[in-house]
């Protein structure tokens, strides 16, 4: 993802911190613009705003007949994303406060998202995004994503109890010299050693 | 040694006090010349572990076109061993590790370990290091010449450690570039040190990886309280240990590692200024060695382990629900 010193991104940004999807170099760029752009402080609260209504939704239904023609599909993810004008947020809405299969699939989406934030941080792929992805085959994309992480996070809670951390390797490595520093050899041969400039 | 003899001017018990003699002086010089026990090993490594000394070491190790060094200072006394970096010291012995920015860590037991049988040494020879009175001494494998260490003859503290690959290259060398015979550290005040709260691994019963590999004896397992499980291997000169971590708990593998094959099998391997470290992955289970083998050493020790085994698609897609 690139930095939002432009805000040519933002949108997506805002979207993917509120995700925990940022690495952590994002992270504090994202903090640091907010701190300063009001535009994107405005666009965080709206998209916050869309989530919090979410789920304040009350179940009404729609004939099935009409819903069936006029289900959201993508603007679903595009809605929770805040990536909607606020006349498609005002139908998205609409259509929301009648539609209980449309309510039901934005709310997966949405514990989708939250079930992400429990995962373990993981670096973006170096890998460039294909070109030319539509909006819609982009949003298509997450829901799977979404729905994988959703998996993934109930595999992960069933195996461990939780969310594991990562060992990092300072920590085998100061395991490796305590249990070597026992050993007639350790004296002599160097098990240890702050890498530094090869004088 | 060159001995003449003149039968004119020696009576018989004169001859035969000379033909003693001889024989003492050739059996001394063929206990010269042949390498010592292996327990003198022992002896050597014994006294280096109890010299108190201070100085400033450099570690180079050469291997697989890397080339990584590090120079940090040294305090060796009463058994333990004081690194500092800056503000920074780590203290080592006795089985912790622990330092002014880091938890400490020990174990629950360990086990005791000699040379064994696999290496002897030469005859120490006199020789000068850094302007000091020092003993040079020869570590062979068969015939094959896999150290040398110069020990300092006041303090035994070892000066300089060569260590060789299978072909003779020098693999590893450790310096001193200034040294001085004491410690400004006191013995009681590293014990001292040594007492704060220390992260205890408990040891574990048995292990899923070999008794032994490629002359290196597993001598102690540790299974900490997140699943990590740690096999400690040592032949009496060299160690290395190999972590057997659940691949949800370790980044994927080993950052600045360069891939490495042994057997056909794919290892990433980084070479750092003391340590070699190998990562491997084996279905569900991600595999660390970290140690201070020499390379033939190391390969002969992969492929007694259990070798890399990828994971197909399907496996990982019922990873995600199992």
């Amino acid at each position: 993802m690139a930095g939002v010193s432009s805000c040519w991104d933002r949108e997506e940004l805002l979207s993917g911190y509120l995700d925990g999807e940022l690495t952590s170099g994002e992270l504090a760029e994202v903090v640091a613009h907010l701190d300063g752009c009001t535009d994107c402080i405005a666009v965080f609260r709206r998209i916050q705003e869309a989530r919090s209504l979410v789920r304040q939704l009350p179940d009404l239904d729609l004939p099935s007949a009409l819903a069936a023609a006029l289900h959201l599909g993508d603007l679903l993810s595009a809605y929770l994303d805040g990536e909607l004008s606020p006349q498609d947020v005002e139908h998205v809405g609409d259509h929301l406060a009648l539609c209980a299969p449309c309510r039901s699939e934005l709310r997966e989406l949405d514990a989708a998202r939250t079930a992400v934030r429990a995962l373990p941080r993981l670096e973006p792929s170096l890998e460039p995004p294909p070109l030319g992805a539509s909006t819609a085959r982009r949003h298509w994309a997450r829901r799977a994503v979404a729905a994988a992480a959703v998996a993934a996070a109930i595999a992960l809670v069933v195996n461990t109890g939780g969310p594991a951390a990562f060992v990092d390797r300072d920590t085998l490595a100061n395991r490796h010299t305590a249990r070597t520093s026992v050993e007639q050899g350790f004296a002599v041969i160097p098990a240890f050693a702050t890498p530094a400039e090869t004088p | 040694m060159t001995w003449t003899w003149s039968p004119e001017c020696r009576t018989a018990s004169s001859r035969a006090a000379s033909a003693a003699a001889i024989v003492v002086a050739v059996l001394a010089s063929l206990s010269m010349a042949a390498p010592a026990r292996a327990d003198d090993l022992d002896d050597y490594l014994e006294r280096a572990a109890k010299a108190d000394y201070a100085g400033r070491r450099v570690v180079v190790t050469m291997w697989n076109g890397a080339n990584e060094a590090a120079v940090g200072d040294i305090e060796h006394a009463g058994g333990m061993m004081i690194l500092k970096d800056g503000d920074t010291e780590v203290l080592i012995g006795g089985g912790k590790l622990g330092g002014t920015e880091m938890p400490g860590i020990t174990f629950s037991s360990w086990s005791a370990e000699g040379a064994g049988t696999k290496y002897t040494t030469s005859e120490a020879t006199p020789v000068t290091r850094l302007g000091r009175s020092a003993r040079s001494v020869t570590i062979f494998e068969g015939d094959l010449k896999r150290a040398t260490i110069v020990f300092d003859a006041v303090t035994w503290a070892p000066l300089t450690t060569e260590i060789y690959d299978g072909e003779g290259r020098l693999f590893r060398l450790s310096t001193f570039t200034e040294f001085g015979p004491v410690s400004a550290r006191a013995y009681a005040a590293l014990r001292e040190q040594a007492s704060d709260a220390y992260e205890v691994v408990p040891e574990q019963a048995g292990s899923t990886l070999p008794v032994r590999a490629a002359g290196y004896e597993r001598l102690d397992t540790y299974l900490d309280a997140d699943g990590i499980a740690h096999a400690f291997y040592g032949d009496g000169l060299f160690s290395f240990s190999v972590f057997e971590i659940p691949t949800d708990r370790v980044e994927p593998g080993l950052e600045g590692g360069t891939a490495f094959e042994v057997g056909g099998a794919r290892y990433l391997v980084l070479v750092e200024p003391a340590e070699i470290w190998v990562s491997w992955q084996r279905g569900e289970i991600a595999f660390m060695l970290v140690g201070d083998v020499p390379p033939d050493h190391l390969i002969d020790v992969l492929s007694e382990l259990p070798a890399p085994k990828g994971r197909s698609f399907i496996d990982k897609i019922l990873g995600l629900f199992s």
